[in-house]
């Protein structure tokens, strides 16, 4: 039964796929202008030559591994700044408008600022890290706030202590939204990091191949970048969901 | 176990308004209509709650409670609820059998009266010398309320129970106190 629901799955996604490449492949041939809009077996060749590369390897690489700091960076200073705000009212008082204006300002804005103040490779992690702490400081606050007070009670009057609270009410209350919270800081944390590596340009950088495509007018290349950008992005998010969901069963 | 002069009110409704009350006996049941503030007292007993005024004076030094609402922790098993407040794993055992429980069932699968046993068995395992029992019959037939009242009464410990039911005392061999 489950199989054969996967196996409809796998049959519906490949006909979507097939679908759509269908679509392009019509339009492509329409415009007729491979500069403008190349078609899908061009893109593909462009492709694999791509990956016969191992400079494309080492750029994918490089670019994951700073998206990848920037992101375990954001959640670490997140998970300190509620730890903080659980204690202090008055510091969850005073960086409530930080979060906020973080969580407002387009991103661009904090590509640009940060390009005058420090060195290329350094601004992707750090765009990065802005964008998950709003995501996972306020998932997690809420959280914080809305465990159960009776709970906390019991753990009171039975003496239960702050690590034994922290780990037998607390994390079990939060661990959904903050494992949640992680996912979709992901999702935004890949795309800001290869729109600041567009803007910043490191050396070696998925980001930085797609704006010299862009330059030098190599459509076919620029179309196969974003390929690699979309298979990685949803590779590396199928890969934290299923460790998260592990984890989640483990415990 | 005295209590002098006690005052207590949650925003703007007065619960007590110097409440005096003399506990002299080793098992007492407070008896009162819902609303009157029966749960309170014991919260305030507890020291869960701090009176505007008054005072509780008492030489225990260490109190459990049983709450209205059983406060199980529903990620873990009965087993794991009961062993985080004494370690001693043949104690649970003990108790386990004792209130008729399987304690590798998940609190989820517990009916009312099974979670209200286990609440019961975490306020007896806690080791205090004062027992405060919210309700702690609620959803149990007479025949298990007999026998949760024997294993109360088993510990030897000094007793402060709220409800509804003479019965219940009876079975707690309690002085009656009406608030």
């Amino acid at each position: 039964m489950k199989n054969s629901i996967l196996q409809n799955k796998i049959v519906r996604n490949i006909f979507v796929l097939i679908f759509w490449l269908l679509i392009w492949f019509l339009i492509a041939r329409i415009v007729n202008q491979s500069l403008i809009l190349p078609g899908p077996f061009e893109v593909l060749n462009v492709l694999l030559s791509l990956i016969k590369n191992i400079n494309f390897w080492t750029d994918c690489l490089i670019s994951i591994y700073r998206i990848l700091l920037g992101y375990l960076l954001g959640i670490v200073i997140s998970l300190l700044l509620v730890l903080i705000s659980c204690i202090s009212d008055t510091f969850k008082t005073l960086i409530a408008p930080l979060i906020k204006i973080i969580r407002s300002t387009p991103v661009a804005s904090f590509i640009i600022l940060a390009l005058l103040w420090m060195g290329k490779n350094a601004v992707v992690s750090l765009i990065v890290m802005l964008m998950v702490i709003p995501i996972v400081y306020e998932n997690v606050l809420n959280e914080y706030y809305s465990v159960d007070y009776k709970l906390l009670e019991m753990a009171k009057a039975y003496n239960f202590g702050f690590i034994k609270t922290l780990k037998n009410i607390y994390y079990p209350s939060i661990k959904a939204a903050f494992l949640s919270a992680l996912i979709s800081a992901m999702g935004l944390g890949w795309k800001s990091g290869i729109a600041a590596e567009v803007l910043s340009l490191p050396k070696r950088s998925i980001g930085s191949k797609l704006y010299y495509s862009k330059i030098y007018l190599e459509t076919s290349e620029l179309f196969a970048w974003t390929i690699v950008v979309i298979i990685l992005s949803s590779t590396i998010e199928i890969l934290i969901k299923r460790f998260l969901r592990g984890y989640i069963n483990e415990n | 176990m005295r209590i002098r002069n006690l005052s207590f009110k949650y925003e703007d409704k007065i619960v007590f308004d110097h409440l005096d009350l003399n506990f002299n006996s080793d098992s007492t049941y407070i008896m009162g209509a819902s609303g009157k503030g029966k749960s309170t007292l014991l919260k305030l007993i507890a020291g869960l709650l701090k009176p505007d005024n008054g005072t509780i004076e008492h030489d225990f030094k260490k109190i459990s409670i049983m709450f209205q609402e059983d406060r199980l922790l529903p990620w873990l098993n009965v087993k794991d609820n009961l062993l985080l407040v004494c370690d001693d794993i043949n104690e649970v055992d003990k108790i386990l059998k004792e209130i008729e429980i399987d304690g590798s069932l998940s609190v989820k699968q517990l009916s009312g009266g099974m979670a209200r046993r286990v609440s019961l068995a975490r306020a007896l395992l806690y080791g205090a010398d004062l027992l405060l029992l919210d309700e702690p019959f609620s959803g149990l037939d007479k025949k298990m309320m007999k026998k949760m009242s024997n294993l109360i009464l088993s510990k030897g410990v000094k007793l402060i129970v709220s409800g509804h039911d003479e019965l219940e005392a009876k079975l707690l061999n309690a002085e009656i106190i009406n608030i």
